[in-house]
């Protein structure tokens, strides 16, 4: 699935959940109950790399974790916030606005058990990726482990078209919804006008600029190379979608 | 257009690159050793240069006819000559052009050059429209390990940066502090050596060059934008007069934008496309004259035109407010005012404003004096470390971009 869509439920906090499991038909539900139950246990100390509304921080927290969970959208932290305000897991999570970049700053070396980031590489440049998983191992402790879900190249050649092919339109209905995200106070015919007037120049900007995401090639390759050993590595939904389960090395 | 000579290396990558793009070389290269001569080389060597120039031109052609476009170059860490532990560290957007032009003026300097990600768009803009922000500087500082290379904590921003980054902030959130370079880059060189900026750094400038360049640009964007709709009227045969007229008016009015009759740029527009409306319209006194329904749509033509032309080119200019953003954005306009007790007198304001809207008073007070001249960028709202600065028209400050 392409989820590049995701880009324009990332201006809806509240709802975002809800689309991101239309998005994954389903499955982003179960990936999250799949993860809390190997990565969670009282006690465990656990760093979320872009939380999101906090679903499955709270999830992690429900089953005893100590959770620090990061993000750099002021918004969904608040929408985090208000889902575990009044339940008795408030305690155990901690929310902080902090892109993936400021790791380095804010947590020490070996300072978690368990480092979790579901789509949140895809969003970043491949530098960024390479320099957030070498931040992940260090603050994981010893055989502490790392738990990544996102969007990948499909490995047949087939699927992999058909991801392409499926993506485009995607990715062009996205970039053309998010130009009007300025304009939310103008009238109806102020953006009729507008999409009139920069259609062409949108189009032209949209075949010149790369996608907001990407999917990630050779993701266990980059994890390996980051200095982890992989545990477990998991296809979903017809190899666009995956979990890498790798360790810290003691 | 002269090609960048040095090719810097890329950091973090396991092999250096240079910028040209890669398959331009070896061709070039092939062709230039067809002379197997030795002394044939110098030549042969031109000629590959000649040939990658030739390869960049349609980015080039591109680049000045749709400036308004983003063009994305990889964003990463560029080492200017050789630089050491205590050598500057300067820091830029991946707007293609920019880092194009940043490495002609830095050519013969030892420096490190951060290119920060901001989706391929340039300094102003991006700073003004978010995309060149305190995490984008994070963001290339960390990947580039920059702080690895250099003993000292400190950046020079590009001036117009300040719309977007405060450096009170960055210090806070990065450890490193910053000071803003000059607006042009050709200027780096001289204040690398004396450290200072002249007034002529701080603030823009609107030479004809650079108004020919804006020309170019809004001709671009207007001709992709409408050629359309006189089409839909007349038939697809008006589309190269359509052009035309565009370009003259878009020439026509950068050129006499400080000089033409008129208060707004519509006006002054219009002043140029009634010229050649009258000039058209005359032609019936004449015994040869074209078909009346040639002038008729000559005349719509020029209206068209010029209204386009008039309502864009503030937005193609450094010197006077986007009406774009103001229709679009619900922009607002900027009436500044400082707080007398607030302001700590750190002219830091003055600093940033690519136009010359404060000045000192006696108390050594700041004061907004010159409201005529704001562009309405914002950077001193930005930058103010006491928040003095206020917009009396909204409390709650909505920039309106300067520059597109």
């Amino acid at each position: 699935m392409p989820y590049v869509l995701m880009k324009l439920f990332e201006e809806a906090p509240r709802r975002f959940d809800e689309w991101m499991r239309i998005l994954t038909l389903g499955r982003l539900p179960e990936i999250r109950e799949e993860i809390a139950s190997s990565a969670a246990a009282p006690g465990v100390q656990v760093l979320e790399i872009g939380c999101g509304p906090g679903t499955l921080a709270s999830l992690l927290a429900s089953r005893g974790a100590n959770v620090a969970a990061i993000d750099s959208s002021e918004e969904m932290l608040q929408e985090a916030k208000r889902k575990i305000e009044g339940l008795d897991i408030k305690t155990r999570v901690q929310l902080k606005n902090l892109s993936a970049m400021e790791i380095e700053d804010q947590f020490a070396e070996r300072t978690f058990d368990r480092v979790i980031g579901i789509l949140v590489l895809s969003e970043l440049t491949d530098d960024e990726i390479d320099y957030i998983l070498d931040e992940c191992r260090r603050v994981l402790k010893s055989n502490g482990q790392l738990f990544v879900v996102d969007e990948v190249e499909p490995e047949k050649v087939l699927r992999r078209w058909l991801l392409r092919g499926l993506r485009c339109p995607m990715r062009l209905v996205t970039f053309l919804v998010l130009q009007a995200k300025d304009l939310k106070s103008s009238s109806l015919w102020k953006k009729v006008l507008y999409y009139v007037i920069e259609f062409p120049l949108m189009l032209l900007t949209f075949l010149v600029v790369p996608p907001a995401t990407h999917p990630i090639t050779d993701l266990d390759e980059r994890v390996k190379s980051a200095g982890f050993r992989i545990v477990k590595s998991k296809n979903f939904l017809g190899g666009t979608l995956r979990l890498v389960q790798a360790e810290r090395p003691a | 257009m002269t090609t960048i000579a040095p090719a810097p290396e890329m950091g973090g990558e396991p092999k250096p690159q240079p910028p040209q793009p890669p398959q331009v070389k070896p061709i070039a290269a092939s062709l230039g050793n067809q002379g197997s001569k030795a002394e044939r080389r110098p030549s042969g060597n031109s000629f590959a240069a000649f040939l990658a120039t030739i390869g960049q031109l349609p980015k080039r052609i591109f680049q000045t006819v749709f400036r308004v476009v983003p063009y994305p170059t990889k964003p990463g860490l560029i080492r200017i000559g050789n630089p050491g532990r205590t050598s500057p560290v300067l820091v830029t957007t991946n707007y293609d052009l920019t880092v194009r032009r940043m490495l002609r003026a830095l050519k013969g300097l030892d420096c490190y050059l951060l290119v920060a990600p901001s989706a391929g768009i340039d300094v102003w803009c991006a700073a003004t429209g978010g995309r060149f922000s305190i995490a984008n500087v994070i963001s290339i500082l960390k990947t580039s390990r920059i702080g690895e290379l250099v003993s000292h904590r400190r950046l020079i921003l590009p001036q117009l940066s300040a719309t977007g980054i405060n450096i009170f902030e960055l210090r806070k959130r990065s450890g490193w502090s910053a000071v803003f370079g000059p607006v042009r880059a050709e200027d780096i060189p001289e204040y690398l050596a004396t450290r200072r900026r002249a007034e002529s750094m701080i603030r823009v400038s609107f030479t004809v060059t650079e108004r020919l360049e804006m020309a170019t640009a809004m001709w671009g964007s207007l001709c992709l934008r409408y050629t359309l709709f006189p089409c839909l009227i007349f038939g697809w045969g008006i589309a190269p007069w359509f052009l035309v007229i565009v370009g003259i008016l878009s020439v026509g009015v950068a050129l006499g934008c400080f000089k033409l009759p008129g208060k707004t740029f519509v006006q002054k527009a219009g002043f140029l496309g009634l010229l050649g409306i009258v000039a058209l319209v005359a032609t019936l006194l004449f015994p040869w004259h074209p078909t009346t329904l040639f002038i008729i749509k000559g005349v719509v033509l020029a209206a068209l035109a010029s209204f386009l032309a008039g309502t864009a080119f503030p937005s193609y200019s450094p010197l006077w407010p986007c009406g774009y953003s103001k229709l679009f954005y619900g922009a607002c306009d900027l009436r500044l005012t400082v707080i007398e007790e607030q302001c700590i007198g750190c002219k830091i304001c003055d600093l940033v404003c690519p136009v010359e809207c404060f000045s000192l008073t006696e108390n050594r007070k700041m004061i907004f004096a010159d409201a005529e001249i704001c562009v309405g960028c914002g950077a001193c709202l930005i930058q103010c470390p006491t928040d003095a600065i206020i917009n009396e028209v909204a409390s709650e400050h909505r920039i309106q971009t300067a520059h597109g």
